[in-house]
């Protein structure tokens, strides 16, 4: 309860001190928060995947309200991302930095790609945009580079927050007889 | 038998959650720039104080910076600023003597009258957190008479739409937003055309060949059709005309009169055009459970 606790709190705050980043620096240089967090959820949860899934649509739904998006949108493509996260963290070894920074890479790729195709399905003149631009590329590379510390720092919440650290271990050793 | 109920509820959770995610856009795009849900409006109402948080110490450091360089060189822009201002006054008296001249000194009362929106200033407290999308937060909501429809202009001219509002924020949809269209006029030579956003910050002018006559350094203003923005409102600057690629139209690449990149202070008009009244207001005001008019998604001005 105490971690999804966290982490709603966590998608509700992150995005917007994103936002209000992005006044001073060009947005497609500051990470994404909420993709890393969801990323980070998928890598690490230790807890019901129903909550997962319910705590990556939460964070789709405050980006969506902090965006120009449709309500929704990003709560959609945040669910495929964790789900995405998730079984690929079921067949590969995602410890290693690398491969955390080439996940985040191509979730990057792929959910602006879909971002993009939602917006042309809902509005047709603005056309899907970015597919192959240098922008999405800046911010793929940006999102990867900023994956590792993101992911370690949910992980060390995940660990600080363990509902189970409260428990005692009871350790039973045999005595020995005396001769 | 246990696992395989819990992979039948995890199914069926992520199709649950998928499916309210594509009703709630389904919904969204009917009722695209009415008031927000009371929820959705909190978290709005609540980004503003923690953005303004985040943003007061960068900007007192900002400032400060600012402040040192500006104070080196304001002597000699003062002294240039009071030339241009006293030739400016000529002009404008000399233009004012041929108006009265021609008659048209009723007309241009009229249209003084028109100009006359009350104005709000609001602050730009945060930017879209998606990096494909261009909206923008600001610090005035419902409570301080601003509603879905409004346009937001600053002293540089058109910056945007309000989209949607909480209590006391609301999003703007700025005129380099994908999804935004201004139907724009050529100052000097009146050829009329549609402004849309363009990727980055840049916007795309696409005008009729036929009685396209476009040319860079050409200053483009909203042409007060379609009942969104008022005439006459500041847009950009035509940077270059494309080749023609179609025979019906043609494209131009505009550079936006605003500064996207260092936007802070603007101004909400509190006045809607009379398409976004129509729009927008239901009998009972606007209000989040008002009936849903047409799809607005992409209002032309």
């Amino acid at each position: 309860m105490k971690r999804a606790v966290a982490i709603a709190l966590l998608g509700l705050f992150a995005p917007m001190i994103q936002g209000a980043l992005a006044v001073f620096v060009p947005v497609g240089w500051i990470p994404d928060a909420a993709l890393l967090l969801v990323v980070a959820l998928g890598l690490g949860w230790p807890g019901s995947l129903a909550t997962a899934l319910l705590l990556a649509t939460w964070i789709g739904f405050v980006t969506d309200l902090l965006s120009g998006t449709l309500i929704g949108q990003h709560a959609l493509i945040s669910l495929c991302a964790f789900g995405s996260a998730r079984v690929v963290s079921v067949h590969f070894n995602l410890h290693g930095a690398p491969t955390q920074m080439t996940l985040v890479a191509a979730l990057t790729v792929g959910t602006a790609l879909a971002l993009g195709a939602l917006t042309a399905f809902f509005s047709p003149a603005a056309g899907p945009g970015y597919a192959g631009s240098f922008a999405l590329i800046r911010h793929a590379v940006v999102n990867a580079l900023a994956a590792p510390f993101a992911i370690a720092a949910v992980n060390a919440l995940f660990s600080r927050l363990d509902e189970d650290s409260g428990r005692r271990v009871l350790r039973l050793e045999p005595r020995r007889l005396s001769p | 038998m246990t696992d395989n109920r819990s992979r039948i509820a995890i199914a069926l959770v992520s199709v649950a959650l998928a499916g309210g995610a594509l009703v709630s856009m389904l919904v969204d795009r009917r009722s695209t720039g009415h008031e927000l849900s009371w929820w959705s409006g909190a978290v709005l109402d609540l980004a503003v104080p923690v953005q303004k948080m985040v943003a007061t110490p960068i900007d007192f450091a900002r400032d400060a910076v600012r402040d040192y360089v500006a104070v080196l060189d304001v002597r000699d822009e003062n002294t240039q600023l009071r030339k241009q201002l006293a030739s400016i006054e000529e002009e404008n008296l000399q233009l004012r003597e041929a108006l009265v001249a021609g008659g048209r000194l009723a007309r241009i009362a009229e249209m003084r009258d028109d100009f006359e929106v009350p104005m709000l200033p609001a602050e730009l407290v945060g930017l879209d957190v998606s990096a494909w999308f261009r909206s923008g937060l600001v610090d005035r909501g419902r409570q301080h008479g601003v509603f879905s429809g409004m346009p937001v202009i600053n002293e540089q001219g058109l910056v945007g739409l309000v989209t949607a509002t909480s209590r006391t924020a609301s999003k703007v949809m700025l005129l380099i937003d994908r999804q935004s269209a201004v139907d724009a006029v050529v100052q000097r030579s009146r050829s009329r055309g549609i402004v849309r956003g363009a990727h980055g910050d840049d916007l795309i002018f696409e005008f009729v060949v036929r009685d396209g006559d476009v040319q860079a350094g050409d200053v483009l203003v909203t042409s007060g059709l379609g009942g969104v923005y008022p005439k006459g409102l500041r847009i950009g600057e035509v940077t270059e005309v494309s080749a023609s690629d179609s025979k019906m139209l043609r494209t131009a690449a505009v550079r936006p009169a605003v500064d996207f990149g260092r936007l802070e202070q603007v101004f909400v008009m509190l006045r809607r055009g009379p398409t976004m009244e129509l729009l927008y207001a239901t009998d009972e005001g606007d209000s989040a459970d008002a009936p849903a008019p047409e799809p607005a998604a992409r209002p032309k001005s």
